[in-house]
């Protein structure tokens, strides 16, 4: 704790409002284990895993059948990694591509796909069948999309630049809509103290009123009856509940709960002198201490 | 573009995948399936499936992963050490007269094309996916 007071008091003062708990701040602070997705869109997954079993020890992620902890960070000799069968991937990064569930042959936008892993998970469940629309609004980023996407053998993907706000003029037409928003990255700092550093409240509102725009947008470009699935790597509610409460109020959206073999730590119904819909407890929060992962938020929302 | 690309993969490795062929300036081919969605907008598509040389088709390591499963001629089965030799870039020593574009396999995984010739295959493997062998 001391040591995330001298790097940024406003954060800590900030977040110590929204979790008291000692191994809140000590998992904030402690480095992230190593986890990978497996690419069945290039050979079976019980081949792969029973060859990387040869040589690594992994442990099944609960919430993705496809996702492993494993004891090592050594890409660099893994005949695997060169292959494009195994794709480093933070745990809790795989939840919002499985709340998702794309089916093969189904439309589907990513509105904030680089660097890719959410992408090539989405092109994985839909068994390279259907079409992803994957969308980043800076041209460097699209490149290491690019880049993922050609290794992990995508075949059903077209890349756009473009700001997402772009997508709202395409109304009703996807089946599934992905927004891993951009966001304060509170979630980043067990992979890097950056993101401790960088923080500031001023961020926060900077994101929050970029997110209100983009789910408007993601939430147009939804068909009647599809799903948008919400989510950042962030703890802050004015990033996570507000932006859902903000949806919910703007529009028909229902929430629908999500319902994965993980801990999770309740909803924020009231924070910052702001209050929030009681239907937000539908959605996932995730601290780092409720399964050693990244933090986490994701939200299922329904167009009737 | 699309039937040439298709005829010779056919000829070179007995199989040709169902996918949509773009070969660009550079002899490059991409290969993507099609999607009927426009986004109105410039879009970047498929994936780096092989390169046109004056000889054949090069597969890369993700074109080696699209034909290799159903390839009739052309492919060869290396062992374990072979193929980690293969993935840090050496050429390998073959007692077989194979001469031209061949597509290497260990197991289930298909380890990208090189050039046989002379009991030699000749590593293309590009730098970046390069294994470091400890």
């Amino acid at each position: 704790m001391e040591e995330v007071l001298k790097i940024n008091r406003p954060f800590y003062e900030r977040y110590s409002q929204l979790d008291e708990r000692e191994e809140f701040w000590n998992l904030l602070l402690t480095p992230l284990r190593q986890s990978i997705r497996i690419n069945t869109l290039k050979a079976p997954l019980d081949y792969i895993k029973a060859r990387l079993e040869e040589r690594y020890e992994l442990e099944p992620i609960p919430w993705v059948k496809e996702g492993f902890f494993i004891n090592t960070q050594e890409f660099g000799n893994m005949m695997e990694y060169s292959l494009g069968l195994v794709f480093p991937q933070e745990a809790s990064s795989m939840i919002p591509p499985v709340v998702l569930d794309p089916k093969p042959g189904e439309l589907v936008l990513d509105m904030a796909a680089a660097p890719g892993a959410k992408t090539t998970q989405l092109a994985q469940l839909m068994k390279n069948d259907g079409c992803i629309i994957a969308n980043d609004m800076k041209k460097w980023r699209v490149n290491v999309l690019i880049a993922n996407l050609n290794r992990f053998g995508v075949l059903n993907t077209r890349v756009t630049v473009k700001d997402g706000v772009y997508f709202k003029r395409f109304e009703n037409t996807f089946d599934k809509v992905l927004l891993d928003a951009p966001c304060s990255s509170v979630g980043m700092i067990r992979k890097s103290f950056k993101f401790l550093n960088d923080w500031s409240m001023r961020k926060v509102i900077m994101y929050s009123n970029i997110q209100k725009k983009l789910i408007l947008a993601a939430y147009k470009a939804l068909k009647p009856g599809g799903i948008l699935v919400y989510s950042t790597c962030t703890v802050d509610p004015f990033e996570n509940e507000e932006i859902v409460d903000y949806l919910l109020r703007k529009t028909d959206a229902k929430l629908e709960r999500i319902d994965l073999p993980l801990k999770s730590t309740p909803p924020v119904l009231e924070f910052g002198g702001k209050k929030y819909s009681e239907e937000v407890k539908k959605c996932l929060r995730l601290h780092p201490q409720d399964n050693n992962t990244e933090a986490f938020f994701v939200a299922k929302i329904r167009k009737p | 573009m699309n039937k040439k690309v298709k005829k010779r993969l056919i000829e070179q490795y007995g199989y040709a995948p169902d996918l949509v062929f773009e070969v660009k300036p550079n002899r490059r081919v991409y290969a993507y399936k099609p999607c009927s969605f426009n986004p109105r907008a410039y879009t970047e598509k498929g994936i780096y499936f092989g390169k046109i040389e004056s000889d054949g088709i090069r597969l890369t390591i993700e074109g080696a992963f699209l034909v290799g499963p159903k390839a009739k001629k052309n492919i060869i089965e290396v062992s374990k050490e072979e193929a980690k030799l293969w993935l840090a870039g050496m050429d390998l020593k073959i007692n077989k007269e194979l001469n031209g574009w061949i597509i290497l396999k260990w197991g289930e995984y298909y380890l990208g094309c090189g050039k046989a010739k002379g009991g030699t295959i000749k590593n293309y493997v590009p730098k970046e996916r390069r294994i470091n062998l400890k």
